[in-house]
């Protein structure tokens, strides 16, 4: 029997996170604090402590990373916009019930004008492409409730040139498939009704095969495990119905012996250096794979199932029963 | 002059035992007979390399001593050249030629005592087969060597790599070996395995570096998973090289991590009388110095041109130096990798001026281009699509001769043909060092010379590019032939056995174990010396920091420390490193 | 020497380095603060630019100092600059994330700001030769993007880069130079799946267009395949690839139904002497339920009920072999019936 989830401790990890302001690192990743919140607010959610940070706090610091010349959000205040801070911003905001405070008409904008040519978004306005700010931008439009506004064609016709004959997605066109852009074009597929685009045999084949012999998940073939991605393999296998196909049990430890048992936190692998985005897809790993004691994640948004079941958002997706204590 | 510890001896072993020791607090003298560091493992220029050669050989008169005496025994039936040739000092030819596996306990020593960061080290680029004049076998030690080997079947890949699979697990308990742990090698390969000749010798003679196919199972098993282990720590070979000519250079920066820390160095002084006072005197002395926290010193030891004694607590001493006695058996911390038969070697080492061509006898034909239908101008050589024309050139290899493969050679043993160029820092530009090593288990009358001329010659068939077979061949420019025979009790040196003196056990030639061995033999060195200076209530003081003075001037405080347990070989290290840059150049 | 392990350090050794940081993040907190003011006041200075090059010399993912940066070329920089200058500095950034990548080869905005460098290389260096600076560029991203995968042979960015590069090159290379370089890394380590992966997509497009004979660079792929198989069973890179080459149907060339057959007696004879390779078992249950679907209609009842009872077998044996996958099998095993 290995360890169990130590709920308490990581609550106190992702509450210190906002305080080691003496530390260097805290500074020099100042760049992804709006995604931060957002994995640690999530994190917190399914392991049942909305409370444990202060809500108008948070609330305040997101608007504070508010881009007005672009219209979207930065990742820190000065910061300029981008997709991805915006969605995590619209994702705290939603999980904290204060999407009132949004311009949502600009935001959408902002995001509509991301897209390029060929279907994919940009990032910002300097043209970084990828699937994953594809992904992004669906979830945002879903999110806000304007998902009718895009050019839904476009968008999946890039999804499908990103398509490999290993059923997985790349990045870009021509990219190697890869777990991570496997969830964001599942996941956009599922959110736009159109999860025939996949050939969900060979998919899940190869997603089953992304477990390795000591329980832990890899993101390509012939490459180390990582606890992120326990989500990102499990929510695209969640999204298609096959999370049996993995050994559930294995994982599980795996993900558990991440866990750093003095400070907490969960780390890449067992005796690293934990962090907040490890945390939060190791917790939603184990929500998936029905750990006890959490709430259920909802894979397709990576927020609380009951957030998006209350914006009508949900889509077919299963994971394990919930286990019992 | 009174210390801690005098260490008799820079050989690689009593170099490393110095940096410890020194490390750990103590007050170290560290004396050798030689002007140069390295004792047996050291590296030297042409020139030293032949006035070597002529002390022990007799041709050059020189003061007798014990330490002389004993390396005559040490060395025979030496020959060299007559000439030395130009730019003799750019040469750093190792008396003990080796190559360093990435995984064991010599590079976790040059880490953890710090001293990797003096020296620095090259891949071994090949490891081959020896298989007629101007061509190789290449080694197929790796999946990767195997998947592109053109010589071996499908189903001999198979074997093969079920056998490289097997031999880098934990095969201790599996089915395969039960039974079978003292089977000689290579008949277990053949049997076990169903792998053919010159598989098993490939595996047998260049990737385990047997001496005889006769050697147990399970220790070369053991060697071979190290082996297969270090590969791809630092690059695809297993094996490093060190540069300016290997363990001597080593030795020196383990001398030099023990100056750093208060270890005094005297060199090329005649060791004139070692002496060891009996236990009485001692606690004679001890009474009278009853509040020194120092016991009296129990070896004294005279050197040539130096009034004063320098004495000390305990000694350490390279076999040539004091009567020999029964090694030191080893306690838990030490078992040594390799239990080797010690054999004399017959030895030669030649200077080239034409590197060694490594030609695979599957050498693929020039391949027939891809029908390209778009042109290629414009663009630059690096980037076109034709690979370059196989070079199979070498700087720093090894050339394997398996029993058998000369037939004026050796049908039982081994031979190993170590070459080093200018890219190990080793040789000057356009020179390589060839170094022969063949064990003779068995005493044979023929002098070294005569027992290598087949070798050196087929070395020297490789020197020469097939491809333009109107060269004549290449001629040495330099060569010494010599017999190296293993500490025997022969040689009688003036300090008793039974002296309590640490003396440093037998080395190994077993080429790529060399420098482990010496380093777990410093280590259970080290041990033992700890345990008598603790004994003997011996103090110590470790440099609290040091820092560099206005005047250049490096000043150290030392903080006087309780005698409390040593826990490691190796105390943390003192300052972390900065991030230094891996990336290549380019 | 590279690659050092992880080592001890005393307390001191730490606490000086616990005291270097503090200096450190004294430094970059300042600095931030001085070069988002003058982003904030839109300062397009030289002395500006230099301050982001410090800036991002420390935190080379701070995007937006890389965004202001390139506002700071566009409005002030390139302006007041020739032709030759706007090269010069652009030839300097361009060093500048080399040795950035160097050290952190998966930063986003670092290759990212490569390839925006490369888009405002102006003409030159004469009207005669207008394509002169930007082709030795793209011949220098090729063997930079070639040396990052020396590095690390599985770096997504830099085999991304790598396509992007050859996509843009003025002066293209033959595609068929990718086969050789995707050979050499695949010989030097069968498991990188990457270079696999991107044989595919040449020899794919090489076919497309005509400019590879079919049939002849098929059977040499299977052959190059098929002495990966044996050299390792457990890779599945190499699995995968072979599932690539057998196709689903739209590779079909000659005789499709004899090369399914050929491919599962070749597999079948690993299996024999591999008898526990999951991987063997696994892909003829894949080629024979193929071989049941494409071409179940000319199989007779006999050697249809054969194949069904054979995969059966063998997804029983995968569910012991392979019991991490268990269910997959069981599930495989349930709607195995196809004709």
């Amino acid at each position: 029997m290995g360890p169990a989830l130590d709920i308490p401790l990581h609550v106190k990890y992702i509450q210190s996170l906002g305080e080691n302001k003496d530390d260097l690192v805290y500074h020099l990743t100042a760049h992804l604090r709006m995604n931060a919140v957002y994995w640690g607010l999530t994190a917190l959610l399914i392991m049942k402590h909305k409370d444990a940070l202060d809500r108008d706090e948070m609330i305040d610091f997101v608007m504070s990373c508010w881009d007005d010349e672009a219209g979207g959000f930065g990742a820190h205040p000065d910061h300029d916009a981008h997709i991805h801070s915006t969605l995590s911003a619209i994702q705290i905001l939603v999980m904290q019930n204060a999407l009132d405070r949004v311009d949502v008409p600009r935001v959408v904008k902002f995001i509509l004008s991301l897209q390029q040519d060929s279907g994919v978004f940009a990032g910002d306005q300097w043209g970084e492409i990828d699937t994953r700010f594809l992904y992004i931008a669906v979830n945002a439009l879903s999110l806000l409730g304007h998902l009718h506004e895009l050019d839904v064609e476009k968008t999946v016709g890039y999804i499908r040139r990103c398509r490999n004959f290993d059923g997985g997605f790349g990045a870009r066109e021509g990219a190697e498939s890869h777990a991570s852009q496997v969830f964001v074009c599942v996941a956009a597929l599922a959110i736009l009704d159109r999860l025939e685009e996949v050939d969900q045999d060979m998919l899940g084949w190869w997603l089953a095969e992304r477990q390795l012999p000591n329980g832990g998940l890899n993101g390509r073939p012939e490459k180390l495990e990582d606890v992120c991605y326990s989500f990102w393999v499990l929510s695209a296998m969640s999204i298609l119905n096959k999370v049996p196909w993995i050994n559930a049990e294995k994982l599980t430890a795996f993900i558990l012996s991440a866990q750093d048992p003095e400070q907490g936190g969960i780390a890449d692998r067992p005796g690293d250096q934990p962090d907040v985005f490890h945390t939060i897809f190791g917790v939603a790993g184990l929500s998936i794979l029905g750990y006890p004691g959490l709430d259920d994640l909802d894979p397709v948004y990576c927020m609380p199932a009951s957030v998006i079941e209350s914006l009508g958002l949900r889509k077919g997706w299963t994971a394990l029963p919930r286990r019992q204590v | 002059m009174e210390f801690d510890a005098i260490v008799l001896g820079t050989g690689l072993s009593e170099s490393i035992a110095a940096a410890a020791l020194s490390k750990a607090g103590f007050k170290v003298a560290h004396v050798d007979n030689n002007q140069y560091y390295g004792g047996d493992e050291a590296s030297l220029t042409l020139d030293e390399l032949a006035e070597w050669a002529d002390i022990r050989s007799g041709r050059k008169d020189t003061p007798s001593s014990d330490y002389l005496a004993t390396q005559k025994e040490r060395y025979t039936s030496i020959s060299r050249s007559e000439s030395i040739p130009p730019q003799s000092r750019q040469y750093a030819v190792s008396l003990a030629p080796s190559v360093v596996p990435s995984i064991g306990s010599h590079i976790d020593a040059l880490v953890a005592s710090g001293v990797s960061r003096y020296g620095s080290f090259k891949l071994l680029e090949k490891v081959a087969v020896y298989d007629r004049p101007g061509f190789v076998q290449s080694v197929p030690g790796s999946k990767e060597d195997v998947f592109k080997s053109k010589a071996l079947s499908l189903i001999d890949k198979r074997r093969l790599m079920r056998f490289l699979m097997f031999a880098a697990g934990e095969f201790e308990d599996k089915k395969e070996l039960e039974g079978k742990e003292q089977m000689p090698f290579s008949q277990y390969l053949r049997e076990v395995f169903s792998l053919n000749g010159k598989a098993v010798n490939a595996i047998a003679y260049a990737i385990a570096f047997c001496t005889t196919g006769e050697e147990h199972t399970l220790p070369v098993l053991r060697r071979i998973r190290q082996y297969l282990r270090s590969a791809g720590r630092y690059g695809a070979s297993p094996f490093l090289v060190g540069h300016y000519g290997g363990l001597g250079e080593t030795a020196q920066g383990f001398c030099r991590t023990s100056a750093v820390k208060g270890g005094t160095y005297i060199l090329g002084r005649r060791v004139l009388s070692v002496k060891a006072s009996s236990l009485a005197d001692s606690l004679e002395v001890e009474k009278a110095a009853s509040d020194s926290a120092k016991t009296a010193a129990r070896y004294e030891v005279q050197l040539e041109d130096i009034d004063e004694q320098l004495t000390s607590t305990i000694l350490l001493s390279a076999p040539d130096y004091v009567r020999p006695s029964a090694p030191i058996t080893s306690s838990s911390h030490d078992v040594p990798s390799v239990s080797h038969a010690h054999y004399p070697i017959a030895r030669c080492i030649a200077i080239l001026e034409h590197p060694l061509v490594f030609t695979p006898v599957d050498a693929p034909e020039e391949t027939p281009a891809p029908e390209v239908e778009e042109s290629i101008e414009g663009v630059e050589d690096e980037l076109s699509d034709k690979p370059a024309p196989p070079n199979y050139e070498v700087d720093t290899a090894l050339l394997v001769f398996p029993p058998g493969a000369l037939p004026d050679g050796s049908t039982t043993t081994a031979a190993h043909a170590l070459v080093t160029g200018e890219a190990s820092m080793s040789a000057p530009r356009g020179k390589y060092i060839l170094n022969i090593s063949l064990p003779l288990p068995t005493s044979d009358p023929s002098s070294p010379k005569e027992l290598l001329r087949p070798y050196l010659e087929a070395a020297l068939s490789l020197a020469i590019s097939p491809s333009s077979p109107e060269t004549t061949p290449t001629r040495p420019l330099f060569t010494v032939f010599y017999t190296h025979n293993p500490p025997s009790g022969a040689a009688p040196p003036s300090t008793p056995s039974d002296s309590g003196a640490i003396l440093t056990p037998p080395p190994t030639q077993l080429l790529p174990a060399i420098a482990d061995v010496a380093t777990e033999n410093a280590e259970a060195m080290f041990w033992k010396a700890v345990e008598q200076l603790k004994a003997a209530g011996v103090r110590r003081s470790v440099v609290k920091e040091s820092y560099k003075k206005s005047d250049g001037e490096e000043e150290k405080v030392y903080d006087e420390r309780k005698p409390e347990e040593i826990d490691s070989f190796w105390p943390p290290l003192d300052a972390t490193e900065e991030d230094s840059s891996t990336a290549d150049e380019w | 020497m590279h690659n050092v392990k992880r080592v001890r350090y005393s307390a001191e050794a730490l606490a000086a380095q616990r005291q270097r940081e503090k200096a450190r993040l004294k430094e970059f907190q300042s600095l931030t603060g001085e070069v988002l003011a003058r982003k904030q006041r839109k300062d397009h200075s030289r002395e500006a630019f230099d301050l982001t090059t410090r800036l991002l010399q420390i935190n080379p993912e701070f995007y937006t100092i890389w965004n202001y940066r390139r506002l700071v070329l566009l409005n002030g920089i390139f302006v007041e600059s020739t032709p030759t200058q706007i090269n010069d500095v652009l030839s300097d950034d361009l060093s500048l994330t080399t040795t950035l990548l160097k050290q952190h080869p998966k930063v986003y905005c670092i290759w990212t700001h490569r390839q925006w460098c490369l888009a405002q290389v102006p003409d030159g260096p004469t009207a005669s030769d207008r394509n002169g600076w930007r082709q030795a560029y793209w011949n220098k991203e090729l063997f930079v993007a070639e040396k990052m995968l020396e590095a690390d042979p599985r770096n997504f960015h830099a085999w991304t880069y790598r396509r992007y590069v050859l996509a843009q090159m003025p002066v293209k290379r033959p595609e068929t130079a990718d086969l050789a370089f995707t050979k050499r890394k695949i010989e030097s380590n069968i498991s990188n799946f990457s270079a696999w992966h991107q044989r595919s997509k040449t020899l794919t497009s090489l076919w497309d267009a005509g400019k590879l004979d079919k049939a002849r660079s098929l059977e040499e792929e299977f052959d190059l395949v098929r002495n990966a198989m044996y050299t390792d069973p457990n890779d599945q890179s190499v699995w995968i690839y072979h599932r690539w080459l057998v196709g689903p149907g739209e590779f079909v060339i000659g005789d499709d139904k004899g090369l399914l057959e050929r491919e599962v007696s070749s597999i079948q004879e690993l299996l024999d002497i591999q008898p526990d390779s999951k991987w063997c078992m696994e892909s003829i249950v894949f080629y024979k339920k193929l071989l049941l679907r494409r071409h179940g209609d000319s199989l007779g009842d006999d050697e249809r009920g054969k194949l069904n009872s054979e995969c059966e077998e063998l997804l029983g044996s995968l569910q012991s072999v392979d019991p991490d996958r268990h269910q997959r099998y069981v599930d495989l095993s349930r709607n195995h019936h196809i004709v």
